[in-house]
């Protein structure tokens, strides 16, 4: 009876120590959705230029987008970024299209894509079966320069913030620590970087 | 004489005789693992090592030390409880449930974890 009573303590510490180290993974699928950039869409030209429209429409799949305004098919070649229902995405080059999530001095992107894994069932007729798993990552790009660098880990985002203390201060925490304020406060990755933008003092 | 014969075959659970592999099977693996994760930082522990191995000793290290608690023969009910355990943990994660991010290779990662587990508990019982 006691093996029982040990094989269920040994399978929650063993769920504990999981949780606990899965939670330093903190930069992936952290940042908040929550960033309106306004209701009007609009075009933004790498020339400067910005079409503001009601009729604007975006097809393709999200790699290549395809915007058309009035009807009519906007080169993306010439296409800085967009804004559809409130939501910015930035034209890059080497990510395709990435959404916004934080907007300011340094503006943070999130690229969503499909981890596509295989797997094979045992026995006398094996099957393979794909599964598909949606992950993220993060970019950030400085005075809307339009180049982006990775965002990968708790480093990068001290980098990033360096030079405004008090974000480095919000970062600069051992992890566990850092998980559990994300845990709290779902925006508080967000807010890192809001901190920074707002000339390094507090949100409120 | 009967008596005594008992007293000294009978050995309680907190006696550590013979237990020592199977201690260092649960203990160093954990310990490993939580090194690999407390210096992720460190350029050694990047890609692969920093994702998968800390994954895989986690579950050689709950594998083995089911096996010392049940002297080898873990009942089956409690295997299935520690599969779904891990998978359901990584499915969790996957909908955003759980924090942090599932992945189908951790639960393939768990699952040779634990083939391994058995694999050193058999090597630990025929030396």
């Amino acid at each position: 009876m006691y093996k029982h009573l040990f094989s269920g303590l040994i399978l929650g510490i063993f769920m504990f120590l999981a949780s606990a180290s899965k939670v330093n993974n903190f930069i992936l699928q952290n940042f908040a959705h929550d960033l309106n950039e306004g209701s009007t869409d609009r075009v933004e030209m790498n020339d400067g230029r910005s079409i503001e429209t009601s009729n604007m429409r975006v097809t393709g799949v999200a790699n290549r987008p395809q915007v058309w305004v009035d009807g009519e098919k906007v080169s993306m070649k010439d296409v800085k970024g967009f804004r559809k229902n409130g939501v910015y995405y930035l034209q890059t080059k080497k990510h395709g299209s990435v959404r916004r999530v934080v907007q300011g001095t340094i503006n943070v992107y999130e690229k969503g894509y499909v981890d596509k894994t295989t797997s094979t069932s045992q026995g006398p007729n094996p099957m393979r079966f794909e599964h598909n798993v949606e992950k993220s990552y993060y970019l950030i790009e400085r005075n809307n320069s339009g180049e982006v660098e990775f965002l990968m880990n708790k480093n990068d985002i001290i980098t990033a913030v360096q030079g405004c203390p008090l974000a480095v201060q919000m970062v600069d925490i051992k992890n566990n620590a850092l998980a559990k304020q994300i845990k709290k406060n779902k925006r508080y990755l967000n807010e890192i970087f809001e901190v920074y933008n707002n000339d390094c003092k507090p949100l409120r | 004489m009967e008596n005594s014969n008992k007293l000294t075959t009978k050995k309680p659970f907190p006696n550590f005789t013979g237990h020592w592999r199977p201690f260092l099977l649960t203990f160093v693996p954990l310990v490993a693992g939580t090194l690999i994760y407390s210096f992720e930082d460190l350029p050694l522990f990047q890609g692969f090592i920093r994702n998968y191995i800390p994954d895989f000793l986690w579950a050689f290290s709950w594998g083995s030390c089911m096996l010392w608690l049940w002297n080898g023969c873990v009942p089956t009910g409690w295997w299935i409880a520690v599969v779904a355990s891990f998978t359901i943990f990584e499915l969790g994660q996957m909908k955003g449930v759980i924090q942090g991010h599932g992945d189908f290779r951790d639960i393939i990662i768990y699952g040779i974890g634990l083939f391994f587990a058995k694999k050193a508990w058999k090597i630990n019982q025929n030396q």
